[in-house]
């Protein structure tokens, strides 16, 4: 069972290192929390759902799910934070807060307030591993998620774009005096967020065949607290994060009790802050 | 000139407030309190009930010449909201009884309030027992959970030949109560229960309880709560492999529950307050204005369940109103002498304690993808 538990632990804690990575980028580069992140979530899922049921074609779904949490990242930057950029960190805060708000309420009004199932079930096979059952949809999740996780550090690292965000997130006004344009380092970082936050939420709405307007508030929580855990403005430590949150919460249900299974999350959250304040991959300056 | 804005305010307010009472002369207001945004998709379908039931009272010219307006709330699946709106209703909207509100914990916290301003509540599907003992203002529609639990355990040991059974319950007052309520009716029927695991309102992620759930022995997998996680939950049972026999209670009771389980879905079975092929005019009356107002609105959530018992309990208000008058006593007295009122759910009395009385419970089971009256 308890290889069962981490393979269970493993998959959410993939979902949560994907959306941790979006608020992670974001608060690296500006100091500010995104709480928009699970709506940006949820519109990929249902960007995703709708697309399906309309031409069929999953793949096409995909990118359309991808591309409008894309789109929406970078409005949400255009329209919520640009304009407050170098006031009170608190200001962008109250901004991302009702962006939340109002991003849910959008898609309630759009998409109705029910769940909605995914246009097809999926019957994935299973197989065996040390007497743990993993289904063909589990490993995708987490092979989707660990190329995405690569491709993020190889954009970072290697292009001039993933570079000049970097630099941005180390000392903006350097880098504008070096001569990186630093609203597209913001947008970019924006765009990456959202892609990566849009992606897990196509993920999760097939893997659960279920999409509904509430359905980024858990997941956004969970993946702020994924940043944290593995230090804000850290990439390794987002990811590190997410999957220490997912595994010891699923531990946690399944040794202790599942009606704290939430409770475990964030006491993991607190531990690590108690211990390490900054974070597990925080830096200690 | 400020005195003059003054006694000019005063007027216009005096003349709105007039005319607001002439309007409300040639109405009969009743209050609703429903689940409109958060659980919609019960809500909205007990809306079209009573919205159906209005319609043809009013059509045949309303109560003595006045036609009734319903004014709805929506109590956010909150109980301090329920008693917000139930509030506004009363002291805005001067009504003197209500409809709803639909969870048995918002109609707990709005009894006392209701008992002390004497109003006539009327909740459609609150199913705790303690509602029974809520209040002499206080009445439902729906069979309470312990007659539903009976029904269901009984068909467990009787039809399914139930041995061991496995629960996972909902971590609310809801499936909390379901879970001791059955874990009691299945022992003393001689079936243990072997495993009782919860979940968290808002759960998409079951993975972890069900493989615990997967390491032991059982025939029955009863998952009480509702549907927006008990669908996720049973079909990701079934992609784990835990294919037996499921059970819900009459939350699952729904074309959505089957959307959302997918193949998952056949052979559940659900008790159910309602049975479409039930044999009178009115309830072949109903069920075409109710299929009319479907197909008119393919994207709204459709459950012909609770528009049924909220379309009865509105024509028994009204009828009430008809037959004593428009005061919450005179409501109470006809509710509680009413003998085998012609119900499209069957025929409705209540018991001293405000409960209906009825047929007793349906049980129903997945098909080909659709809920058949098996008992």
């Amino acid at each position: 069972m308890l290889i069962q538990q981490l393979i269970n632990g493993l998959v959410s804690g993939c979902v949560y290192a994907l959306v941790a990575l979006g608020y992670t980028m974001i608060f690296g580069i500006l100091g500010i929390v995104n709480f928009a992140q699970g709506e940006i979530y949820m519109f990929g899922a249902f960007t995703a759902v709708l697309t399906l049921a309309a031409t069929g074609n999953i793949w096409l779904a995909s990118a359309a799910g991808i591309a409008v949490a894309c789109v929406l990242g970078v409005l949400l930057e255009r329209i919520a934070f640009r304009p407050l950029r170098g006031m009170h960190p608190l200001i962008p805060l109250i901004s991302a807060i009702g962006a939340s708000i109002f991003l849910s309420s959008l898609a309630r009004l759009l998409f109705g307030p029910e769940d909605r199932a995914f246009p097809f079930e999926f019957h994935p096979s299973s197989f065996y591993f040390y007497g743990a059952q993993i289904n063909q949809l589990q490993l995708a999740i987490i092979a989707v998620s660990v190329g995405l996780m690569a491709i993020l550090t190889l954009f970072l690292n290697m292009t001039k774009h993933g570079k000049a965000i970097i630099a941005v997130a180390m000392d903006s006004d350097a880098a504008r005096l070096s001569g990186i344009n630093v609203n597209r380092a913001y947008e970019i970082t924006f765009l990456l967020g959202s892609a990566l936050s849009g992606a897990a939420g196509i993920m999760m709405a097939i893997y659960y065949n279920s999409t509904s307007p509430s359905m980024g508030l858990l997941p956004g929580l969970k993946g702020f607290s994924a940043a944290i855990l593995g230090g804000v403005g850290s990439i390794p430590g987002a990811i590190i994060g997410g999957l220490v949150l997912g595994i010891a919460e699923n531990l946690g249900a399944a040794y202790i009790s599942s009606s704290f299974k939430d409770a475990f999350a964030f006491i993991a959250l607190v531990l690590v802050l108690i211990l390490l304040p900054r974070g597990i991959m925080g830096s200690r300056k | 000139m400020k005195k003059l804005i003054l006694v000019l305010t005063l007027a216009v307010t005096a003349f709105c407030m007039s005319s607001a009472d002439l309007r409300a002369a040639d109405e009969i207001k009743i209050g609703a309190i429903l689940r409109l945004s958060q659980g919609a998709s019960d809500g909205l379908p007990a809306r079209r009930g009573i919205e159906i039931a209005e319609k043809e009272i009013n059509a045949k010219g309303g109560i003595g010449g006045k036609k009734i307006k319903v004014i709805y709330e929506d109590s956010m699946d909150s109980p301090q909201n329920a008693v917000a709106t139930f509030q506004k209703l009363v002291n805005m909207d001067d009504v003197k009884v209500i409809i709803g509100p639909m969870m048995s914990g918002e109609v707990l916290a709005v009894a006392p309030v209701a008992q002390q301003s004497k109003i006539v509540v009327v909740t459609p599907n609150g199913t705790s027992p303690k509602i029974s003992d809520a209040g002499e203002y206080i009445y439902r529609g729906c069979t309470r959970i312990d007659k539903q639990a009976e029904a269901l355990t009984r068909y467990a040991k009787d039809t399914l030949k139930t041995t061991k059974v496995a629960i996972l319950y909902s971590n609310e007052p809801y499936g909390k109560g379901c879970n001791e309520l059955f874990t009691k009716n299945f022992t003393d029927l001689g079936i243990p229960v072997v495993i009782s695991e919860s979940f968290m309102v808002g759960d998409r992620d079951f993975s972890s309880q069900l493989t615990k759930i997967k390491q032991q022995q059982f025939d029955l997998l009863f998952i009480p709560g509702y549907l927006q996680e008990t669908a996720p939950a049973i079909s990701q049972a079934a992609k784990m492999g835990i294919n037996g026999a499921s059970m819900g209670v009459f939350g699952d009771m729904a074309p959505k529950y089957i959307e959302l389980a997918g193949k998952a879905a056949e052979g559940h079975i659900n008790a159910s307050e309602y049975n479409e092929d039930y044999n009178t005019p009115a309830n072949k009356t109903f069920k075409a204005e109710y299929n009319k107002i479907v197909s008119a609105n393919p994207d709204e959530p459709n459950n012909i369940m609770f528009a049924a018992i909220a379309y009865d309990m509105t024509r028994m208000v009204a009828e009430a109103i008809a037959k004593k008058g428009n005061e919450p006593d005179a409501i109470r007295a006809y509710l509680d002498s009413v003998k085998d009122f012609d119900g499209v759910t069957g025929k409705l009395s209540f018991d001293k304690n405000g409960d209906v009385v009825k047929q007793g419970v349906y049980i129903f089971k997945v098909i080909n993808g659709k809920y058949i009256k098996v008992q």
